[in-house]
């Protein structure tokens, strides 16, 4: 067996090498904008993600729940290696539309706030825009030191998937990261 | 390029083809990025590596692939592609079916026919709310309204006029709030005792902030209700909100969200409409590398099982091609290639045991051929040092063998070579031989032998005793005839003159006794009776007359009785010159004689009979005095040449020389061209010097008469002086 795995160990390193390369060069990621706010107690963090005109409303307008997964993650920034893990957080917007009435029921499911709204662009704006979300407390942070902010954002149109195994293929619909320091 | 390079490269075509469809259907973001689609792409890329893996080892494969792998890759390949094919086939069909099938679920009528549903549940709900709105538009700026809401009513009164407006809009409940969210009043369809207290939410805040009628939908346990609220103004602002319920219609409720949820299928399964194409495509593209994938590890198992005996029996053919006889095949199956192995095991067997047996012949034979070759050689140096010459004839009359000694003998021209006809050959001289042989050749007897005289070409006559024999071995199929062929001229010579030696000592005996008595008696009667004669003159010729001949036949006899009884030669050593000298002692007496003294080797010696040699000289030297006759303008000359090995002496004459009749006769015995001659002195003279171990000859006739005795001059013994 340890023969076997040998032998055929260049293939799958080339196989794995191959698909490792390929995958980044098919899906292009759309842009999006992340910001920092600081005051004096707690950091916010705001982000946006520009998607096309359509992406929201066609599955909207047909009914189509739509969610966006926000995954943030806050690191140290340290040379040479890892960033150390500060925060992690998940944020699950969804927008569920009610065709009869022709509205949108907004769920925030980290808060479980949830609000009905009629206007299509206001749901599509709390899909797309996550504005001062306080990330953590200031005193966790150094002064003087660089930190990172990294947010990944998921699209997924109809109902999500919860198993753990679904969301291993699921590309990001946009990556945006942005390093700042406390002065 | 060759056609085994063209199959060479199938291989990475293959690879090509399979490279260009996993491009092909390299996995889009439309598809979701389906795990699915990316274990495809791993499987046919791992397929695409593996062939150009297999590809690229047999374009840098020059020697003999392993046997039987070849066979095994075209079963595999063969067996692919017999399920390769019909799978494609299959998976183009049930594309063509799926986007069929798609065209008809999404069928624009279907589409049509669901908006006009949607359409019409969502106009229930715009009647509902539409109704609802204008009749609360209504009671926006009621007095009774607003003067309950100012407090100036009191609360049976508001009730009251509150289930007057519900029973007359028909709505199921009715609420009214003061600005500061405190309800003034409620009534409701049915039981007062379920009538619950309920605060208002954001819309009914929204709807009081904006002083605009709004209606909401809410869903409850036991249904969905039409939520109004109309803001109640005042003279300069809202003072308060009437909040109204309808309760919607079960059935139609049920129907319009099942329209609703039906409509969000569709249109879900519309909007995914590609990635179910392609998550279809995916997974019918799975099982088929999956079936290509187990159908390949099965054709490669069962090629590998099939192809393992022949395998194995063209190692074993290769192994048995370079001499291994030992090999042994497994005959496990018990099918086809079995009964091959158990016949190539048995071919093997037999090969090593006649190889084995073809060996020990071969070794025999080798051991036969040496034996052949040891008899052969024997034979041959044994005929080459016989001085017997051997022919050796076979039954169609040609010559297989001839030694050299046949050669010397009866100086045989260059056409008698092996395979020679001996009759075409056998002609002139030696037409004897061809007779010889024809006699042998047809006659009963085994063996024949003749004596016959053969002329050499020179000349010579030579006597000769052949002998032949006809060969007819039982054993071997050769058969011919031996001649054997002996120089008997030697012989013969030798018993003619031990003949004639014989005849002569006998009648020298018988001649010899009466002579003396014969001479003795003449003497006297020539001492008594010549007074007593008349005639003297004529009595003394007789008498001396009788005595001469007397004498002369006493020498005659006493030559005889030396050529009958030549003693051994008495050998010393003497020197060159001391004979020469002798010679010119003995004949200084003649002017013409001149005899030359070895220069230089003046104490040259040689070894002989000084005696005998003596006697030869003075025969050669009176033979030469007497061919020159007196005259003075001939000369006779004597003198010596040395070698190393010989000594040789030499007399000319410048007389008459001698003719070319008897200068064949001239060393036989009893023939001489002298009147008084007995014949004999050139024959002892020749014996001697044979006695010697060296010749006499004549050089030349005339011109000079050369005659010269050549001797060695170490003997080899000697006796004593």
């Amino acid at each position: 067996m340890y023969h076997l795995l040998c032998k055929w160990r260049n293939f799958f390193l080339i196989l794995a090498g191959i698909l490792f390369v390929a995958q980044p060069i098919v899906y292009a990621n759309e842009s999006g904008s992340l910001k920092i706010h600081l005051d004096h107690k707690v950091i916010y963090c705001t982000a946006q993600i520009t998607v096309a005109d359509n992406t929201f409303s066609l599955a909207m307008q047909d009914g189509i729940t739509v969610t966006t997964e926000w995954h943030i993650q806050v690191g140290k920034v340290r040379d040479y290696w890892l960033n150390e893990a500060i925060a992690d957080i998940t944020v699950i917007r969804r927008a569920k539309p009610d065709l009869l009435t022709r509205s949108w029921l907004l769920t925030d499911t980290s808060s479980g706030i949830s609000q009905r709204v009629y206007n299509i662009e206001d749901a599509i704006r709390f899909l797309s825009s996550l504005e001062n979300f306080p990330l953590l407390d200031r005193s966790l942070l150094l002064t003087n030191t660089l930190y990172s902010v990294s947010v990944d954002i998921k699209v997924h149109a109809g109902e999500v998937n919860t198993a753990w195994w679904a969301n291993l293929w699921k590309p990001a619909a946009a990556s945006m990261q942005q390093d700042f320091s406390l002065p | 390029m060759s056609r085994i390079n063209i199959m060479r490269l199938i291989p990475l075509f293959m690879a090509v083809m399979l490279l260009t469809v996993t491009v092909l259907l390299w996995p889009s973001q439309d598809d979701g990025g389906s795990p699915l689609a990316w274990v495809n792409v791993a499987i046919m890329l791992g397929l695409s590596l593996l062939l150009i893996q297999y590809g690229i080892r047999l374009l840098r494969e020059h020697s003999e692939p392993r046997p039987g792998s070849r066979l095994r890759a075209k079963l595999v390949i063969a067996m692919i592609a017999m399920l390769l094919v019909p799978a494609m086939v299959i998976q183009m069909a049930a594309s063509q079916m799926v986007e069929r099938g798609m065209d008809v679920w999404f069928d624009v009528r279907v589409d049509t026919l669901l908006d006009r549903a949607l359409n019409l549940a969502q106009g229930f709900y715009e009647r509902v709310e539409k109704n609802m709105k204008r009749n609360l538009l209504d009671y926006i700026s009621d007095g009774v309204l607003l003067a309950a809401v100012s407090g100036n009513m009191d609360y049976r009164s508001t009730n009251a006029y509150l289930n007057e407006i519900r029973q007359t809009e028909g709505w199921q409940k009715v609420e009214l709030f003061d600005i500061n969210e405190r309800q003034i009043g409620a009534v409701q369809t049915g039981e007062l005792s379920t009538l619950q207290m309920t605060s208002l939410n954001e819309t009914a805040r929204l709807s009081m902030h904006l002083g605009r009628v709004v209606t909401e939908l809410v869903t409850r346990d036991d249904g969905e209700v039409a939520v109004g609220y109309a803001p109640l103004i005042g003279p300069t602002s809202v003072i308060g909100l009437l909040r109204v319920e309808i309760q919607l219609p079960t059935g139609v409720i049920q129907n319009a969200r099942a329209v609703e949820a039906d409509y969000r299928s569709y249109r879900q399964l519309e909007h995914n409409r590609q990635k179910i194409s392609a998550t279809f495509t995916h997974v019918m593209l799975f099982m088929t590398l999956v079936v290509v994938l187990l159908a390949g590890l099965v054709a490669l198992l069962f090629a590998r099982r099939l192809t393992s005996p022949i395998g194995d029996l063209a190692n074993a053919l290769r192994r048995v091609t370079e001499g291994d006889l030992d090999v042994v095949i497994s005959e496990s199956p018990q099918d086809e290639l079995g009964s091959l192995a158990r016949s190539f095991n048995k071919m093997a067997t037999r090969l090593k045991q006649n190889v084995a047996a073809i060996e020990q012949a071969q070794k025999d034979l080798t051991q036969a051929l040496d034996n052949s070759r040891q008899r052969q050689y024997v034979l041959e140096s044994l005929l080459a040092n016989l001085h017997t010459g051997v022919v050796l004839v076979d039954g169609d009359g040609r010559v297989r063998l001839l030694n050299q000694a046949v050669r010397d003998i009866l100086h045989l021209p260059d056409n008698w070579i092996p395979s020679a006809d001996i009759l075409q050959v056998s002609h002139g001289n030696l037409r004897d031989i061809g007779d010889f042989y024809d006699e042998l050749r047809h006659q009963k007897e085994e063996l024949l032998q003749r004596e016959f005289d053969v002329a050499l070409p020179e000349g010579k006559i030579l006597h000769v005793l052949a002998r032949g024999a006809r060969l007819s071995a039982s054993g071997t199929k050769f058969s011919g005839y031996l001649l054997v062929i002996d120089d008997i001229s030697d012989l013969a010579e030798a018993e003619r003159a031990k003949a004639w030696a014989e005849v002569a000592q006998r009648l020298a005996h018988e001649i010899k006794n009466p002579l003396t008595p014969i001479k003795l008696s003449t003497e006297r009667l020539q001492r008594r009776f010549r007074t007593q004669v008349d005639n003297t003159e004529v009595f003394d010729v007789c008498t001396k007359a009788i005595i001469d001949q007397v004498e002369r036949l006493q020498r005659l006899i006493a030559d005889f009785s030396t050529l009958a009884r030549m003693p051994q030669p008495k050998i010393r050593e003497i020197p060159v010159n001391t004979l020469l000298q002798d010679m010119n002692e003995l004949f200084h007496s003649y002017q013409r004689v001149h005899v030359k003294m070895v220069d230089g080797q003046s104490d040259s010696i040689c070894q002989c009979d000084p005696d005998q040699i003596r006697q030869v000289l003075i025969n050669l030297m009176d033979n030469a005095i007497a061919a020159t006759g007196d005259a003075e303008h001939h000369s006779v000359r004597l003198y010596a040449e040395l070698t190393d090995e010989f000594v040789a002496w030499h007399v000319e004459d410048d007389g008459d020389g001698i003719t070319e009749e008897a200068a064949s006769k001239l060393f036989e015995a009893y023939y001489s061209t002298k009147v008084n001659g007995s014949g004999l002195g050139l024959a002892i003279a020749k014996r001697i010097a044979e006695d010697h171990g060296g010749e006499l000859k004549l050089v030349s006739r005339t011109g000079p008469t050369h005659f010269c005795l050549k001797l060695p001059r170490h003997m080899p013994h000697k006796e004593g002086s």
